[in-house]
């Protein structure tokens, strides 16, 4: 493992029934980075990302052989709990899914799960939560209107504020931004460069500029097997591997 | 795939190889003007340079629109960064042969100029090199591109002799002092203009090999 990683994959291979999705992905990802998969639709990246705090875990049929570990703990050991996995792993989703409710409790809804119950020591985390995700200006006089009645992007940034609530140690983002608009993109992506000082990230993207853009390291993943990892610059100005060449330049196929 | 992206790539080649083309006959003029019977040839130059000026806002042009339009990477983005580069350099090179063009105004305003022979020897290298400096970059080929980068060595030896003979000429015979210090000049220009060939040439091996060279 190099040094400074934070999640180390080894020979992770897996299975949905009796179809192999991932295929010997060993990969080390670097703390307080940003490191980006790319690939083809059905490459296998969004189900490595969701291996990565066990979100596979409600997939019926997954199987799952090699390892992963965070901090150098194997995340698949039996007795994991896998409520504090997720604490320290938290997750964005291409859809903003605030719950229905307001964007105060939104935020809480973490906090209050893991016991803290105290009103000052709430609205501490709730605005600390909300400057973390640069949405604090735009919602600050009116907390307790439904998260559902703000845009798209204030939507998932209220998403990222929620899930800095816990204080997560990584944040998984699949497809953070496909669904929102060019500004909503940019305030997000300025959002992750930021974020990246405290926490570290790893992006799916379909967007090869956004990788290009606010990643350290890009990783590309064709058909379960992962291709290519390097930094960022590198691997977009001078691919190693044939295949990555082709993907990105789009002579793909 | 990326049809019409990889037939504008190849025109964007086929643009450079053409300004490559013109370089080398403005080169090869400016060398005859150097002989007074042929000094109408200096003129021509002259209009070939101001070709291209032209080619180049052409060619720049066209890197930008693809820049834009295909936000490029890998191999494309070193091809058309490339190409940013070395239409910069050809241009160059038409400013160096208008200098030549220049200064044979004055020197055949003089009459025979001595000491020819070793010029139109560094003047044909030059102009080859930078043809296949870019015919390197067309066709991704890095050993002829290395050898236009060697090539240079030659054109820098032919500098030194002339320079030698000029200053003997300077030391033994006042009546050519003045045409040997336009010679030299001239010796000068063509020798900047075998720079600018392994300028493009080093841009030809960094788009096969990503790597930019160090300048000499």
């Amino acid at each position: 493992m190099q040094a400074g990683t934070i999640i180390s994959a080894q020979d992770l291979d897996l299975y949905y029934g009796e179809n192999q999705a991932l295929k010997k992905i060993t990969m080390d990802i670097p703390e307080r980075q940003v490191t980006a998969l790319i690939g083809p639709s059905g490459c296998g990246k969004s189900t490595f990302l969701k291996t990565l705090n066990r979100m596979n875990d409600l997939v019926p049929n997954v199987r799952i052989e090699g390892t992963i570990t965070y901090r150098g703990q194997d995340i698949y050991m039996p007795k994991l709990d896998v409520t504090w996995l997720r604490r320290h792993v938290g997750m964005v989703f291409q859809k903003p899914n605030p719950f229905p409710m307001s964007i105060y409790d939104n935020i809480a809804y973490g906090p209050r799960t893991h016991g803290i119950r105290n009103k000052r020591q709430l609205d501490e985390i709730v605005e600390r939560s909300l400057r973390g995700a640069a949405i604090w200006d735009e919602v600050s006089d009116r907390l307790k209107k439904p998260a559902l009645s703000l845009s798209g992007g204030q939507q998932q940034r209220i998403c990222i504020a929620r899930a800095l609530a816990v204080e997560p140690d990584v944040l998984l983002m699949d497809e953070a931004t496909s669904a929102l608009d060019p500004i909503s993109t940019s305030k997000i992506e300025d959002l992750i460069a930021e974020l990246k000082k405290q926490y570290t990230i790893v992006i799916v993207t379909h967007n090869m500029q956004q990788a290009v853009r606010i990643s350290d390291k890009c990783a590309f993943f064709l058909l379960g097997q992962l291709v290519e990892f390097g930094d960022t610059t590198q691997l977009f100005s001078m691919p190693k591997d044939k295949r990555t060449e082709e993907y990105i330049t789009g002579r793909f196929g | 795939m990326r049809n019409e992206f990889n037939a504008e790539l190849s025109e964007l080649g086929t643009l450079l190889t053409d300004m490559a083309s013109v370089a080398e006959e403005a080169i090869d003029l400016v060398t005859a003007s150097l002989d007074p019977a042929k000094q109408g040839s200096a003129q021509e130059a002259l209009s070939l340079t101001k070709n291209m000026d032209q080619m180049e806002r052409e060619i720049e042009n066209r890197c930008v629109k693809l820049l834009l339009k295909q936000q490029p990477v890998a191999h494309d983005l070193r091809v058309i960064s490339a190409a940013m580069k070395m239409v910069t350099d050809l241009q160059r090179i038409g400013d160096q042969c208008a200098n030549i063009a220049e200064t044979s105004r004055f020197l055949t305003a003089r009459g025979e100029s001595p000491k020819l022979e070793k010029i139109r020897s560094m003047s044909l290298r030059s102009g080859a090199m930078v043809k296949q400096a870019i015919a390197a970059y067309v066709t991704n080929d890095l050993e002829a591109a290395d050898r236009v980068v060697r090539l240079d060595d030659e054109v820098d030896a032919l500098f030194l002799e002339v320079k030698g003979e000029l200053v003997d000429l300077i030391a033994g015979n006042r009546k050519e002092a003045d045409q040997a210090i336009d010679l030299l000049m001239t010796a000068k220009y063509l020798e900047r203009i075998a720079d600018h060939a392994v300028n493009i040439a080093q841009w030809a091996i960094y788009c096969v090999t990503g790597e930019i060279q160090p300048t000499n």
